[in-house]
Order: C-alpha cells, then structure tokens, then sequence
C-alpha cells in the first residue's frame, strides 16, 4: 500500500518501521479506592515527576526547543490547573481522572481561542497525557530503541520528544499529522532527515514492515517490490557517502561551488567538516556588535586571519561591516530613524564613517598578506555601479586583490551589467532582496508572507543578475536562505548563479539535488519559475516540471 | 488568626499598556508568570470589562490574548498591593521578547 503525503526535501530513505509507544488510555472516570490525601500526594508526586523530566529535556535540547519546554514546565506548575485537579480528587475521582480532566479543559479553553493560544492547546494535551502515563505506569511518547536503524511513525512530534530524537537510529520520519511548515517538519530539515508529513493512515502500518520514504514523491510504501528496496537503498548510501567529500556540480558535471556562511571560527571548523568547499559569506559584524568602541585594525587582522587558516586554503568571502540603523553599534551614532531598514545601514555605514570602513579593508589586506588562504572582500547594500566603484577603488587602495559587492536592492539588480564592469564577483542576499523587492519589512510578522524568494518578481531579478554574470564571465553567488532550499537552488543555478552559500547543515541536502540534475533540465526548472505569477505558483510549476526519476 | 482586622483592604488598581511587540504570548507571558510567583500578595490581570484571571497561572495569562497596545488592568490586595502592582506593571510596560534580530 502507498500512503501520501507532503514530502520534506527530496531524499528518499528505507528501513523498519517503529511506531511512537503511546499505550497511554483515557483513565476511568468511577470513583477513586483510594483517599483524598493518598490520590492528592500522588498527583503532585506526578506533576513533579514529569515537571523534572521536561526540564531535564530543555537542558538537552537547548534553542528555541528549549523555550517551549520550559513554557510546558510553567503549564504542569499552574496553580490553577492544580486547584482543577484538588476539586475533583476532593469530588472522590482519582488523580488520573483529575489530572486528564484539568488538563483538558484548560487545553479547550486555549483551543477555542485559536491561533498562537491554540498550538499551547496541544502541549497542554501532551502534559495531561504525560501524567496519567506517570500515574498509570505506562509509557507515553517513548522514542524506540532497536539494532537497527528504523522509519519512525508517529501521529506528529511534540517538542519534547524531537529535543531527545537520537538522529543515528532514525533514517526517516514519517507523521499522520502535521504540516510542512510545522515544528516536526523544520525540525527534519534543519537535521537533514527524510520526511514525509501529513499521512493520513501510516499509523496502521505494523512494526518492522520495511517501508520506502520518499520526500520527493511524499509516498510510504509499505509493500515495496525486492527491487525499489534495492534502489532505495542505493540512493540512500549515495546520499550518505556524498557527504563531505565530493565538490558540488550537476549531473553533466558542470561544478557548483557549495559554500558556507560563517560568523566565527567555530562556524568555520563546522563548515570544512560539512564539506564546504569555503565560505560564501563571513559575516565580520561579531567584533563590532559587543564593542564599546571599534576594534582596532590589529585585532580585527588578527581574528580574520584565524578565520581563514581554519578554512585550510578554502576560499573565505568576507562582507564588511553589515551595521546601520538597524544593526546599531554602540560607538557609531546614527541618530534615530523612522524606517532603518530604508536608513542608513551596510556600506552606507561606511560611507558616513569612511575610516571605520577603510581600517577594516586594511585589516583585511593584512590578512591576505599573511597568506593563509584565499581572500576575496564584498560589501553588503551597494545601490549601483557608481557605489560599487567607489567601494572597489578603497578596497584597492588597501591592496585588496578579489573585489566584489553584494545585491540586495532592486536597483543594483537592474543594473547589474554596469556593476559586472567595476567588479570581480557579485553576492546576493535573497532577504534583503526579498524584502526591498516586495517592499515589505522582514522584521513585520504582519506581512511575512510577502517575504518568500520564490516570487517571480524576486527570481526575476536575479535573472538579470545571472544574465549579466554570464555576459562578463565573473562569478556570482547567492548567499541567503534561498540556496539552502534545495529545490529553489535548483532555479537559482538556472537562472545563471555560479555558487551557492549557506548554513552549513543544508550542504549534504543541496548537493545531493544537484547532482541529478543537468544544465538544461535547471535551465527549464528556472523558466517554469519565472512564468508563475506568485511565490506558490512557481513552487508548484518547478514541483510539476522535475523530471519524474529522481532517484 | 487576627480576624478582627479584616479591615477592608481596598483594591490597588492600575492600567498599563502592553509593551512587548508579539503581545502576552509565549516568553513575555513566562516571564509575567515568574514574577508573579514572587509578589505577595498576589495580583491579578484583566481586559477593562473583563474578568480578574490569576497572574501566576500560564494558562489564564494566555487565555487573556493580551496583544500589542492592549489595556491591561494589574490589581492586587492588602499589605504591599501597591508594590506588586507597581512591579507588574513596570514589567507588563517593557518589550519582553528580547529576540529581536
């Protein structure tokens, strides 16, 4: 049988299926044997117990999983589901009775509220079924253990549980519920897992069935042929052994430069054991943001060239300072401004202190003195050609060998010809593009959706950037988000980008959807992107148009 | 027991506009929540026309949906109500989501 779902990624993986243990029952509603005083100290025993083990996993988990443990933490601490519960033990019901009613009721009232309130219903039916599982001794959300390495099947994943997912056992997890965008699913992508969400059904799958996951297609077969095993299971070790070795290039071998954004030299060591073939973006802005006063040219020269001898002869693209209005520094006044983001910030920063600027281009040129690497410099915001001269021609002053800028805004996009005749690469930053094109400030949730860099408005743009880099020969890379969605980095490569930067988590992903891929078929996959008229309806298009063998 | 000064303590109340940009909601509201577990005596939270919730319990705190620029009332009673009341309002006032870049 063949289950459907909404595939993360588009990696395909094979393995036993390990259902989620949730033995855990509604717990009868009849009147307790025991006294009130016994039922009472066994419930707060409960609470406490799973209290302890929710701050246990938020200590683990760490970041932003963290966060809604500890608020989990502060719901099985509230008073007010405590008295629910002390009325209830004293109308004679039991403390599992009492807790699963308190628990839920307070769940309602979030849910009838919708929204953000709604989502907190969900952890508050976690909590409620966490301590009837302690009072009843059953287990309850339990991670299976096995031999060997297995597909996990669950409803959906609460916070809790992900925090303590133990990656080396898990080759692919598989939800009934949940959605795309949802916790479970951006937890798979940031861990690089084989996801499909949103299955209706795959929780009647028995253990040790050996399923096929495939994000792509966003099936669970769990009836696979002897021979779609096999080839699942050569993709799979295909995908594992690529890892860090092999250079980023198309399937007719055209290379594609998989690069990393960094912002210290630990990044830097996770990069080169991601395999990052360099970095596409240092971000230089953590020896400013912290000071008192502006790092001193020895220092700055000093953490830079730490950071390139990390690389190991990889090529190290640094951005200068990223600050302004937005980013305020403690030593630069720049008064108050109703609109940074349209303010003064990144090279414009420069233009109004020009010797903060130019002691960062010469410590820069002290660090490609000292000769542990390859140093190209960038600056970020650049508006046109005559910008990007005047930033050349300083860095140049400074001794400073490979020059380039970085597109961000609409204008510098258009005339991207004039900027290719000053320089020696460009960068772009699809946010910062994303957000000047749809004039739309990221920082607003109220228009986040506007904020996607799959329009075609936004592609478009960097088309002519592409279009341009072609023209002259020069490099162009793109370092924002948008290189890390493999399907989008499809497009970008297609409408002429020469590299791709990101975090260095999304490189094995990336690279592997390159790899089956030829110049022509991305070529296509960008025009059917540009033809859409909005941000989904390019999705979709370039979805429809992937040549079916993925694998 | 001294119930012969149950001097009616007259309510402290006082109003205060929510300062955190993503509302009561998620942090903001833990750390409403953890400073009222330290104020004696109590307080409570309302809308103008609403009902009084416990400013310790999470769950009633959320129930509020206290956004952006929204009129809080923060009310207490008896000996050092105007310092609890004074310490939450402080707190309600600032931007409490600290995650802004």
């Amino acid at each position: 049988m063949i289950y459907t779902g909404l595939g993360v990624g588009l990696s395909v993986a094979v393995g036993p299926v390990r259902r989620m243990a949730h033995t855990v029952h509604e717990p009868d509603a009849g009147p307790s044997a025991l006294s009130r005083e016994v039922e009472l100290e066994r419930a707060k025993r409960a609470l406490d117990a799973v209290a302890a083990e929710l701050e246990h996993r938020a200590q683990r988990a760490g970041g932003p999983a963290a966060e809604v443990l500890s608020a989990q933490v502060l719901m099985v601490r509230d008073p007010d589901v405590w008295d629910e519960i002390e009325a209830s033990i004293s109308e004679g019901l039991s403390s599992e009775r009492a807790a699963f009613l308190a628990f839920r009721g307070m769940a309602e009232l979030l849910k009838s509220l919708g929204g953000t309130q709604a989502e907190r219903a969900a952890d508050l039916e976690d909590i409620g079924w966490r301590t009837v599982a302690n009072l009843t001794g059953v287990p309850y959300g339990v991670i299976p253990v096995a031999d060997e390495p297995f597909v996990l099947v669950a409803d959906d994943l609460s916070p809790a549980d992900t925090a303590v997912l133990d990656l080396d056992q898990v080759v692919a997890l598989v939800t009934s519920g949940g959605s795309p965008t949802a916790h479970t699913a951006i937890l798979a992508r940031a861990r690089g897992l084989t996801a499909v969400v949103s299955a209706p059904g795959v929780l009647d799958i028995p253990d040790d069935t050996v399923v096929v996951v495939d994000a792509a297609a966003g099936t669970v077969d769990s009836e696979p042929t002897s021979a779609r095993i096999a080839e699942a299971k050569a993709a799979q070790i295909a995908v594992e052994d690529d890892s860090p070795a092999s250079p980023g290039r198309l399937s007719d071998g055209t290379a594609i430069p998989l690069l990393a954004n960094i912002g210290s030299v630990s990044d830097a060591r996770e990069a080169t054991a991601k395999g990052a073939e360099g970095v596409g973006l240092l971000r230089t802005e953590f020896l400013f943001l912290d000071a008192a006063e502006a790092p001193s040219v020895e220092t700055q020269a000093a953490e830079y060239t730490e950071i390139v001898a990390a690389l190991e002869g990889r090529k190290v693209t640094a951005r200068t300072l990223d600050a302004g209005a937005d980013k305020p520094l403690a030593f630069l006044d720049l008064g108050h401004e109703d609109n940074p983001a349209l303010g003064v910030r990144g090279i414009r920063t420069g233009r109004k202190d020009e010797k903060l600027l130019k002691d960062q281009l010469e410590a820069l040129a002290r660090t490609q003195a000292a000769d542990v690497g390859e140093l190209w410099v960038m600056a970020p915001m650049i508006s046109d050609a005559a910008e990007a001269e005047w930033f050349v021609s300083l860095a140049r002053e400074a001794g400073l060998k490979t020059v380039g800028v970085m597109i961000e805004v609409p204008s510098c996009a258009v005339v991207a010809e004039q900027v290719y005749e000053v320089v020696d690469f460009v960068s772009i930053g699809t946010n910062d593009l994303t957000q000047y094109t749809m004039a739309a400030d990221r920082q607003n949730g109220a228009v986040a959706a506007y904020q996607d860099a799959w329009h075609p408005a936004v592609l478009r743009l960097i088309g002519m950037v592409g279009k341009a880099a072609t023209a002259s020969k020069k490099p162009l890379s793109v370092c924002g988000e948008a290189a890390s969605d493999p399907v989008l980095a499809l497009v970008l490569v297609g409408l002429g980008v020469t590299s791709l930067s990101m975090t260095p988590k999304a490189l094995r992903d990336v690279r592997a959807t390159l790899a089956r891929f030829s110049s022509d078929e991305v070529r296509e996959l960008a025009a059917a992107a540009l033809a859409a008229s909005t941000a989904e309806g390019a999705r979709e298009a370039v979805r429809a148009a992937l040549p079916r063998p993925l694998r | 027991m001294n119930t012969e000064s149950v001097q009616e303590d007259s309510i402290v109340s006082q109003e205060v506009i929510v300062g955190s940009k993503a509302g009561l909601h998620a942090r903001p509201a833990a750390a409403v929540v953890e400073l009222a577990g330290r104020l004696e005596p109590a307080v409570t939270l309302r809308k103008p026309e609403g009902v009084a919730v416990n400013a310790k319990s999470i769950v009633k705190v959320l129930s509020q949906n206290f956004s952006h620029g929204d009129l809080v009332v923060v009310e207490s009673q008896g000996e050092g109500a105007e310092e609890s009341v004074r310490q939450m309002v402080e707190l309600i006032a600032q931007e409490l989501d600290s995650e802004s870049d």
